[in-house]
């Protein structure tokens, strides 16, 4: 038996329908209303959600935009009902989020049919779930695997780092974060802010014993929040991650009971013999849960035993340093994959070439670079954009240095650009909406074989004008994705992004 | 880019070990051949890049083994060098032969020739008839790409341009000039030249040594490449503005660079002094004159001419010299098939002849629209008088259409100006000169009255002739209508026109161009006086080669005052094909001499 919520505004039909659907063994409750209806999705638990995309106030396609955009119910099934047959509608319907679309007058054995095999796969298939760290934080994701009461994996991608968690029954069977492990390991996954998931959830019973040293997930839930609340009251005296630690006396005995977990005499000891040493490295090198270290930090400040060095105030926060070690890696990664294409690595010239409307686009990319601040050449080249419309940051890495000259197209550059160009490892022509065919045509012809040309065009009609300008040939694909980040302009330069 | 290789083939044995010698210790994989036969076979088998061979050789020597080899599969360019005793030797070979007079030639100068001929090959740059130099166009070959060429070629030598020069030992960049700037400053200003002729002279490292060496240039080239890039971007402030310091601001803190400008512009001084007098390139001053500005330190005020220059895109005239001399130029329209280009603003003459080689369609010009003079004049009669040279009415509707745009200029206009549409009888640079003269005259001091009274007088005296490679074009195009049923059909005929009173018409022909240049010179030196200072544009359509033989000429039978070399532009090419060179030539006498030459001059 499975619970099926039926939001039908004619309750002639949902009547119907609610009998048809008892009858066939199914618990159903009608409702008229769409935020009566939505209200009830977020306090209850249903198997299967019915609806009409006919509705009073509000589009059946908001219905579901909202179903699937909450967190609890983005896995629901949902079979819509319409008056209207036509291929746009149902597109637009299945685009958002609905999984089976039947026309009115409703034909109930197909009805049911439907009905029964929606119901049947969602229990057969495993499902796999992908978001965003930053919207969709990982304690509500293992909270979600929990309540789902199943086994699964759920993997997180950080800025430079991966872990994962294994779970069978509801229980943790092992997890893995760098050369963390178990109960340590799921807390600095819990404390990932930023990043990528993806959580694949299976049936399945667990097979004969529980493991050794397999834990319940609400067990780290529950600590994690402990460790959340005492550092909250302790805000005040948590140095940035970037900031040089002095020891100042040792810590007194600590008679909190549940402060005695804090690896507190540990961390203290490392300041001592390492003075200078950052919150960063003591999170990155310490073998303890990044909440702990911080947790540990904040009472030794608080009680006068460690002192943000304020003379040698380095200012990066973490995010900021670990960004920068990723813009680090990325930038050699390209220089090493430029010197396999034959240039030198030694002052390798990358342009950047965009449209007017676009400059306000690649000005956020660039100043939403974690710690743009203390990235001088990037501080440079926003400066000489506002300025003057182009300009230069060069980068210098382990593997060579990295030249990135971005320029705004008008056809007043057109015969500077041309003459770059053919120097120039790889280019990124970044399109807006004026597009100048013309310009494009000779951008194109004049970057050498063996560079690196990307056409960022995320408007249709652009995106097929750039493909037929690039089958003159050349080293040049079309990229219909703008990119987000500055990592992600790298990657769009980097020779592999060719292939595809 | 790959180091070429070379068949020679060479019946006398010693001849024979001494050129493959030569070639060989240069790094060049050298194929020799003893006989005609072997030859033959090793050009078809073997695919050598550069063939080099005796004049009198049969088969090689008439060049008749040209044909044989296009037929070979690579479909690659190949060059055919043939040594010959005398220049006579020379005049029935077909154009595309490099041919070389060894009877006066010491070894070392033929190795040093030949040498030439490969490097060119390697960097794909022609060589100029008596082998001396390479020489090309910016246009096809931007100077970053070709420096690159050299660097990576491992050349020592100069690259001369009419605008400076760059000095390379081993490859590696030590000393460029530009004007009055020397150093990594000159370096990136040349690197921001898009046309200009240039030439290539091969030399030892001894013959670049120079009494000023404190300036040498100590970047690698991947570095000097990366200051150029970064100097080429962003806007640059107009060179003439004049720059004022705004004093009653607190300065707060200033770089060096910063306090100097600001120093300067309390003289008065225009951009273009604080760029050539200051250290540090173009681009960092320009951003430091664009900070002071933002800051509220600094003004610049745009200089307001009394007179305007304006021409069309007919004139061909070198966009450096027109941007210097502040003369605006409107382009005509160049379509081919449905694809209509403004000429030299969105249709460069690299990608003009490249469309041109592809056959498409065949390319027609018209005159600009009349909204685009209207918006040029304007613009310019709101602040100063007008004067507008343009092709010959003859031969284009632009005249007509610039004489109605004038019209509602003149309509618009609330101040009282002189506006004036010029019909220069002329076209390429004929037209040029007396844009670029009527300019020049206007920067001292002449009005417009005085400026129309000189061009009357100059007009009539100003030569132009040129020889082009085939007719195809003007008949397509109108232009030569009585003339077609004449030479239509004739081979190999290259006829020399002349610009006379507007109109195009033939005044001699040649078999060859070989043949046609010196007929060119012969014309030139019995109309022109060879003691009299002439003022002398050369201009070629893709053929930069030809302009050069035609530059040496008149250097050497003419006192030249002033050489300007400029690629015609696609409207001039569509009309006159790919392979034309030609001359325009003007003697002031000495009352002219100060108003036209060169402002850097007098």
């Amino acid at each position: 038996m499975a619970s099926i919520l039926i939001l039908e505004p004619d309750p002639m039909l949902s009547a119907a329908l609610e009998d048809r659907l008892h009858v066939a063994g199914h618990q159903a409750e009608p409702v008229t209303n769409p935020s009566k209806a939505l209200a009830l999705l977020a306090e209850s638990a249903f198997d299967l959600f019915i609806l009409s995309m006919e509705l009073p106030a509000i589009s059946g396609i908001e219905v579901v935009e909202k179903v699937r955009g909450d967190f609890k119910t983005r896995a629901l099934p949902i079979l819509a009902l319409s008056t209207r047959n036509h291929g746009a509608v149902r597109v637009a319907a299945l685009r958002a989020g609905v999984d089976e679309y039947l026309t009115k007058p409703v034909h109930f054995e197909e009805l049911e049919i439907r009905t029964e095999r929606m119901l049947g796969h969602r229990d057969a298939a495993p499902t796999v779930m992908r978001g965003d760290l930053s919207k969709q934080p990982t304690w509500e994701v293992m909270q979600y695997l929990q309540q789902l009461g199943k086994g699964g994996e759920f993997v997180v991608r950080g800025p430079l780092v991966s872990g994962s968690v294994q779970v069978e029954n509801g229980l943790v069977v092992s997890a893995e974060f760098k050369e963390l492990r178990g109960r340590t390991a799921l807390m600095a996954i819990l404390d990932q802010k930023a990043g990528n998931f993806r959580l694949t959830t299976e049936d399945g019973e667990l097979s004969g014993e529980i493991p050794e040293g397999a834990f319940p997930i609400p067990e780290v839930l529950m600590h994690a929040a402990w460790f959340e609340d005492e550092i909250e009251k302790r805000k005040k005296h948590l140095p940035v991650t970037g900031v040089s630690l002095a020891a100042v006396k040792p810590p007194p005995e600590i008679q909190d009971e549940d402060l005695a977990e804090v690896p507190i005499p540990a961390i203290y000891e490392r300041i001592v013999q390492q003075n200078g040493v950052r919150l960063y490295d003591l999170m990155e090198e310490s073998g303890e849960a990044p909440q702990a270290v911080r947790l540990a930090v904040a009472w030794l400040v608080e009680q006068g035993c460690v002192t943000p060095d304020a003379e040698n105030r380095a200012v990066m926060t973490t995010t900021e340093i670990s960004s920068s070690m990723v813009l680090d890696v990325a930038l050699n990664n390209l220089l090493a994959a430029a010197k396999v294409a034959g240039f030198d690595p030694s002052n390798l010239p990358y342009l950047l070439l965009v449209e007017q409307e676009i400059l306000a686009d690649l000005k956020k990319v660039l100043t939403s670079v974690p710690g743009f601040q203390h990235i001088e050449p990037l501080r440079k080249l926003v400066d000489q954009l506002e300025l003057r419309q182009g300009g230069s940051a060069i980068f210098e890495a382990e593997q060579g240095k990295l030249a990135l000259h971005a320029q705004v197209i008008t056809s007043d550059v057109k015969g500077q650009m041309e003459s770059i160009l053919p120097v120039c490892a790889g280019a990124l022509l970044w399109l807006g909406s004026a597009g100048n065919k013309d310009l494009l045509q000779g951008f194109i012809r004049r970057l050498g074989f063996g560079a690196t040309g990307i056409i960022i065009a995320d408007e249709d009609t652009r995106r097929a004008e750039a493909e037929t300008l690039i089958t003159v040939g050349g080293p040049w694909r079309v990229s219909s994705h703008a990119p987000q980040s500055f990592i992600g302009i790298l990657r769009l330069l980097h020779p592999a992004s060719r292939a595809g | 880019m790959s180091r070429p290789s070379v068949l020679i083939v060479e019946p006398d044995t010693q001849r024979r070990h001494d050129l493959g010698h030569g070639m060989a210790s240069e790094g060049y994989e050298v194929v020799p051949a003893s006989s005609v036969e072997e030859g033959a076979r090793f050009a078809q088998g073997l695919g050598p890049a550069v063939i080099i061979a005796p004049a009198h050789l049969a088969q090689f020597g008439d060049a008749s083994i040209l044909a044989e080899l296009t037929r070979y599969k690579g479909g690659m360019k190949r060059t055919l060098v043939l040594l010959g005793d005398t220049p006579d030797e020379e005049k029935d070979l077909p154009s595309e032969v490099v041919f070389l007079a060894t009877r006066d030639l010491a070894p070392e100068a033929l190795m040093r020739r030949l040498r030439l001929v490969l490097i060119g090959r390697e960097i794909d740059v022609e060589a100029d008839a008596r082998l001396e130099t390479l020489v090309g166009d910016l246009a096809h070959k931007p100077l970053l790409e070709l420096v690159r060429s050299l660097n990576r070629a491992l050349i020592t030598g100069r690259l001369e341009l009419a605008h400076g020069r760059i000095d390379l030992e081993h490859g590696e960049v030590v000393r460029a000039q530009a004007h009055r700037v020397d150093g990594l400053k000159a370096f990136c200003r040349l690197a921001r030249l898009t046309e200009a002729p240039f030439r290539i002279q091969l030399l030892q490292p001894s013959e670049l040594q120079t009494q000023e060496d404190r300036r040498r240039i100590r970047e690698s080239f991947d570095a000097l490449l990366s200051v150029a890039i970064q100097d080429s971007l962003g806007q640059f402030p107009d060179p003439l503005a004049r720059l004022r310091a705004v004093d009653d601001k607190d300065l707060g803190h200033l770089e060096p660079l910063e306090q100097k400008i600001l120093q300067a512009a309390r003289q008065g001084v225009a951009v273009q002094e604080v760029l050539d007098s200051l250290e540090g390139t173009d681009g960092e001053i320009a951003n430091a004159i664009l900070i002071l500005e933002e800051r509220g330190l600094l003004r610049r005020q745009e200089v307001v001419a009394k007179v305007r220059i304006v021409t069309d895109s007919t004139a061909d005239l070198p966009p450096e010299l027109a941007r210097a001399h502040g003369i605006s130029v409107v382009p005509l329209q160049v379509r081919f098939g449905r694809k209509t280009y403004l000429d030299r603003v969105d249709l460069q003459p690299r990608d003009f002849y490249r469309i041109l080689e592809q056959k498409i369609a065949d390319p027609e010009t018209e005159a600009p629209e009349v909204e685009s003079l209207t918006k040029v004049y304007q613009r310019l009669g709101e602040r100063s008088d007008v004067i507008a040279l343009h092709i010959s009415a003859e031969l284009s509707e632009t005249c007509e259409r610039a004489g109605h745009a004038m019209h509602q200029v003149a309509q618009n206009l609330i101040d009282d100006r002189q506006l004036q549409v010029v019909d220069s009888r002329h076209i390429s640079m004929a037209l040029g000169l007396q844009a670029l003269f009527a300019s020049r005259m206007a920067a001292r001091g002449l009005d417009t009255q005085q400026i129309m009274q000189r061009l009357e007088a100059i007009r009539p005296r100003i030569q132009s002739l040129s020889v082009l490679d085939t007719l195809d074009y003007l008949v397509n195009n109108n232009r030569l209508g009585k003339m077609r049923a004449v030479f239509g059909g004739l081979l190999n005929i290259k006829p020399i026109l002349c610009v006379d009173n507007g109109d195009i018409s033939i005044v001699d022909r040649a078999r060859g161009l070989r043949a046609a240049l010196p007929k060119l010179l012969e014309l030139l030196d019995s109309s022109q006086d060879s003691e009299s200072p002439s003022i002398v544009a050369i201009t070629h359509a893709n053929a930069p080669a030809w302009a050069d033989r035609l530059r040496k000429g008149v250097e050497e039978q003419h006192t030249v005052e002033e050489m300007i070399l400029t690629e015609a532009g696609p409207a001039i090419g569509a009309n006159v094909g790919p392979g034309t060179f030609g001359i325009a030539m003007f003697q002031p006498d000495a009352e002219e001499l100060p108003l036209v030459s060169s402002l850097d001059s007098h």
